[in-house]
């Protein structure tokens, strides 16, 4: 397969995937915060901006941090160039360049979903934004779907694969990340209840956890299950083992990518976490480094061909 | 004017104006000619609703898979389905033998004039065409001179531009040697017909075009260089914001090829790869549909994104095949047209089977004067243009038009040709009535090995009323062309 | 003359590319009396392959490409060459399509109101070659050699308005007069051998080809206002400076390039 035609298929499963995580993010922001007996709402919503390193970028164009004005910078502020619309526009264009590779199916749902999105007035948005969230997780789970039923497994499918875990272990990573502090806090129950079960819903896993743990919610159990459960599509282990699958469907001389995921995975498959403590954030800063690692192999590997001058009339090159 | 919905959409009775113009369906009387009969009955045998039904299928059909090509000019390029009118035009075997004749004989002729002006140039130096015509021409590239394409063939896939006149004799309009297009439009609209009128594919016996894909493959791999047992062919294309992407897709998923961009291909030692996820993978032949200047910024154009570094190094040195090679842009020049029936008989000493549309040039001074003292009657049209762009018609234009145009031959007058208004011939076509358009033909020539013509072509139609333009870029729009076994 | 000419070139780039494209035209012509005994090209780094091929000037042409990531690249070529006392290729018939290139303006060399005017008032005799000799010691007596005024870029009509420049823009000066008189020339580079030069201090020269129906070619240098002489090396030869650079390339990065180039000449 074309390195370029790669990018942008892993690139539409990133951006597509992003798109959703922060329409899911906002979603449960919105709701959570609306008789939430939390301390600081602001902080709440602050934490967003944080969790995609844009709060310089933010201060720039807005002097608060209100539901209206992070909703607007998530979603579709020109500054953002992760805003929900601009990566639906990405994921389209990308595809757009590669129609060939996807099932007409899943472009139809793609153009669709970008349809949605460009069409809709921020004004209406912004008064009910509850239909829209909804609209983007659909149109996502949609793409998703539709790939899974019509897309022959191949390289098209592997690298979608690949970029849409590798994000969703990402986003996830980094979430866990900026709420951690909060909570290992020592908070009243009610408080931390709220915490855990926002963040439960911010990753799309609430209702699965109460399934597994009837007992009440406790932080470490909480963070536990989003990394390290392995049959939870969203936690990410589950990310990561499916990453790893796709990365060896994809086969070929390149190694060094296999490796940079599998190392992050080996780390997190043989841990146990019990406690929140100073070394569980070093942990998912050392994960989020190796993702982002794993990331730069890829690239290296698959979309930046090394080059070794061949023999003779070479038919296939050989990757260092 | 609204027909209620059960009213047939033949026959005409008073609702179509053969007028002056030789018509491809009817003959003088109004009565269809024997070849159309067939499909007059068919038609007669559809209601206004019947017909909008199936025709608003095809527009849906089309409009899904993305059958469209970008308009320039207008806000951001846009996506537009090219217009497909439901009724196809009807050419018997005879008529399209001496058409298929004819087209075979002149890309014989172009290729080998191609040939000759990077080599010896003996039709120059015979006299035969100015020579300042061919020096001067702008895509006459001499980076080609003295190069050696394999098989000795250039243009390895032409597109001839055939009207007809009011006595219903075939001429040749214009050859398109660059990047003829089409091609895809013609394979889906075949495709459109079938599934919309299938009875009448049987009882007509039309002959296939589905192969088109496959010879095309065929040709480009018998011109691979010698070395390649396996030869990887790849369709060069600038990509998803070129007009003619649609069918750069069509064709390269059709051929179960590579699509490539520039960026894509890589030389090393005057080899071309392609950068793969599995490491570099060497190229042999390169459908190229980018124009020669983007060919390559270490020759051509510098800042050209389109191409690759040391890709003509690598065809000079004969490792790589592009097909069509650079520099046939010479052998389409408007003004060099002029010139093919007597390129026919200097290589071939045969009489030109087609002829030729009268055409003057403005570089030649007594041909300058007379277009510019009947500015209104003629046609102008730049050398170099393409899809009907760059275009004067002279009964129809404004004063201002007529005298921008007067200027601009002043000044670059090797730029500019002007041919006489030609009475194309009409056909009809269905649009919220049946009327009649005129129409004009492209035949696909491959030359590889063997010369072929695949039976037919696209048929296209100028849509808006009176109109003569058929390009698709200015409001034209396509049909099928059936050409009948027998 | 026996002239050994030594052609250093130096590439340098502020950040690293890669994906690097060059084209050299740096060996010395055969025929005209010329003849180039010896020709070494030396890289750095070592091992590149370099190819070759003739242009359809018949300018030699040798291209190599470097694809890993560097900074830095030099070409060193070493020839040898035998000279004639002058150019002897006057009975060279240029081909139908070299006559008609060699006439035409070119973007260094356009046919503006200054190059017409100049050619009208200095280009007053009988014959091409006369009218050449003309506009050549014209134009040595009233530009002024001056190597910071002109630049690798600037136009035969731009260097008529400044009055002055190196031999490049000389050349082309006399390129587009000649033409502008209906004098058919082509531009020459090369190598100029001075005796008072030490060391790497030479540098590319350039000087023009005019064609005369009866008498031939005839090589002018009209930096210096005379013929061709043996200490001359021709290189190549185009319709303007842009048909012969001595190097030429492509390549992938966000860096600037610098060329440092050293030509040493010595009379063996």
């Amino acid at each position: 397969m074309l390195s370029r035609v790669a990018e942008s298929l892993y690139w539409t499963g990133r951006c597509i995937e992003r798109a959703e995580d922060t329409s899911r993010l906002l979603q449960v922001n919105f709701h959570g915060l609306l008789d939430a007996d939390l301390p600081d709402r602001g902080s709440t919503w602050r934490d967003l901006v944080l969790m995609i390193g844009l709060d310089d970028v933010y201060r720039e164009h807005f002097d608060d941090y209100s539901a209206q004005a992070v909703t607007e910078f998530m979603l579709w502020h020109p500054a953002n160039p992760d805003a929900v619309t601009a990566c639906v526009a990405r994921a389209r264009e990308n595809a757009r360049g590669v129609r060939e590779q996807i099932s007409s199916e899943m472009w139809e749902h793609l153009n669709r979903l970008h349809l949605l999105v460009s069409r809709t007035r921020p004004t209406a948005v912004l008064a009910s934004p509850h239909e829209f969230f909804v609209r983007i997780r659909e149109g996502s789970h949609a793409f998703q779907g539709v790939m899974k039923a019509t897309l022959p497994r191949g390289e098209a499918y592997e690298f979608i694969e690949l970029g849409t875990h590798l994000e969703r272990a990402d986003a996830t990573a980094r979430l866990l990340s900026i709420k951690l502090p909060g909570l290992m806090e020592d908070e009243p129950a009610t408080v931390t209840n709220e915490r855990l079960s926002s963040l439960l819903r911010s990753c799309g896993a609430f209702e699965a956890f109460r399934k597994q743990e009837s007992d009440e919610l406790r932080p470490a159990q909480v963070v536990a299950y989003l990394l390290l459960e392995r049959r939870l599509p969203r936690a990410i282990c589950f990310c990561l083992e499916l990453a790893l699958a796709a990365i060896r469907a994809i086969s070929g001389p390149a190694l060094r990518p296999e490796m940079a995921i599998g190392r992050v995975f080996s780390e997190l498959a043989f841990t146990e976490l019990h406690t929140l403590d100073a070394s569980t954030q070093e942990l998912l800063e050392r994960l989020m480094r190796g993702l982002v690692d794993a990331a730069d192999e890829i690239a290296a590997g698959y979309f930046t061909t090394r080059v070794i001058p061949p023999g003779p009339y070479a038919q296939q090159m050989q990757q260092q | 004017m609204p027909t209620s919905s059960n009213t047939p959409v033949f026959p005409l009775e008073g609702r179509y104006d053969l007028g002056a113009f030789f018509d491809e369906m009817f003959d003088a009387a109004g009565h269809s000619r024997p070849h159309y009969r067939a499909l007059a009955e068919q038609l007669a045998a559809l209601s206004v609703e019947e017909f909008e039904q199936r025709r608003h299928a095809v527009d849906v059909s089309f409009l899904n898979q993305g059958i469209g090509f970008t308009v320039y000019g207008e806000e951001e390029g846009l996506e537009r389905i090219f217009p497909f009118d439901l009724i196809p035009r009807v050419i018997p075997q005879d008529e399209w033998a001496h058409i298929e004749r004819g087209v075979i004989q002149r890309v014989r002729a172009l290729n080998l004039f191609l040939e000759d002006v990077y080599h010896g140039q003996r039709i120059l130096r015979d006299g035969r065409i100015p020579a300042e015509l061919v020096f001067g021409a702008t895509h006459f590239r001499r980076e080609m001179i003295g190069l050696n394409p394999p098989t000795g063939v250039y243009a390895h896939v032409a597109g001839v531009d055939i009207v007809r006149d009011e006595h219903g004799e075939y001429l040749v309009l214009e050859d398109n040697l660059r990047s003829p297009s089409g091609a895809s439009y013609m394979l889906e609209n075949r495709a459109a017909m079938k599934r919309e009128f299938a009875p009448l594919f049987a009882r007509y016996g039309v002959l296939g075009i589905d192969q088109y894909p496959q010879e095309l493959l065929a040709a480009l791999r018998a011109v691979a260089p010698p070395a390649a047992a396996m030869p990887t062919v790849v369709l060069l294309t600038p990509g998803v914001h070129n007009s003619a992407y649609f069918e750069h897709s069509f064709l390269a998923r059709h051929m179960g090829i590579e699509l490539v961009e520039g960026g894509d291909l890589l030389c090393h030692d005057d080899v071309v790869y392609m950068r793969t996820t599995q490491g570099l993978q060497r190229v042999d032949v390169i459908y190229r549909r980018v124009d020669d200047e983007f060919l390559d910024p270490l020759i051509f154009r510098k800042d050209s994104m389109l191409g690759a570094p040391g890709l003509l190094n690598a065809y000079r040195a004969g490792n790589v095949t592009l097909a069509n090679a650079p520099g046939t842009g010479v052998a389409d020049d408007k003004a060099v047209y002029r010139y093919v029936p007597e390129m026919i008989r200097y290589y071939l000493a045969e009489e030109p089977i087609l002829g030729n549309v009268p055409t003057y040039l403005a570089v030649h001074e007594a041909d300058r004067r007379y277009i510019l003292e009947h500015l209104e009657e003629l046609v102008v049209k730049t050398v170099n243009g393409s899809g009907g762009y760059g275009m004067l018609i002279g009964p129809v234009a404004t004063a201002a038009e007529r005298d921008l145009f007067r200027r601009q031959i002043e000044a670059e007058p090797r730029e500019f040709i002007a041919q006489p208004t030609l009475a194309l011939s009409r056909m009809p076509i269905y649009t919220d009535e049946l009327r009649p358009a005129h129409v004009d033909l492209r035949p696909f020539v491959l030359s590889s090995r063997i010369t072929s013509v695949v039976p037919g072509g696209l048929t296209r139609a100028a849509l808006r009323e009176g109109s003569l333009v058929v390009n698709s870029s200015q409001g034209g729009g396509s049909k099928d062309t059936w050409v009948l076994r027998s | 003359m026996i002239l050994r000419v030594e052609h250093t070139t130096e590439f340098g780039y502020d950040a690293p590319i890669a994906e690097a494209y060059t084209e050299l035209r740096l060996r010395p012509l055969e025929g005209g009396g010329q003849h180039c005994s010896s020709f070494r090209l030396r890289t750095e780094p070592v091992g590149l392959r370099v190819r070759e091929y003739t242009d359809y000037f018949g300018n030699d042409v040798l291209h190599f490409d470097v694809l890993e990531s560097h900074d830095r690249l030099s070409v060193t070529a070493v020839s040898e060459v035998v000279t004639p006392p002058a150019f002897l290729g006057a009975r060279d018939e240029p081909t139908p399509l070299e006559l008609y290139d060699y006439l035409e303006p070119t973007d260094y060399a356009p046919f503006s109101e200054s190059v017409a005017a100049f050619a009208a008032r200095h280009a007053s005799g009988t014959g091409g070659r006369e009218r050449a000799l003309e506009l050549m010691s014209a134009i040595s007596a009233e530009l002024v050699y001056d190597p910071a005024a002109t630049d690798v870029q600037t136009r035969a009509d731009e260097v008529l308005s400044l009055g002055r420049g190196v031999c490049q823009d000389f050349s082309h000066v006399l390129l587009a007069a000649c033409r502008c008189a209906g004098i058919p020339a082509r531009y020459v580079s090369g190598y100029l051998y001075d005796p008072k030069l030490l060391g790497d201090n030479a540098a590319s020269h350039a000087w023009v080809d005019v064609w005369d129906a009866g008498k031939g070619w005839l090589a002018l240098d009209p930096t210096h206002d005379r013929e061709q002489s043996e200490s001359y090396v021709r290189v190549a030869v185009g319709r303007d400076y842009g048909d012969v650079p001595p190097t030429r390339g492509t390549y992938k990065g966000q860096a600037n390039e610098t060329l440092s180039v050293r030509v040493g000449l010595q009379a063996l």
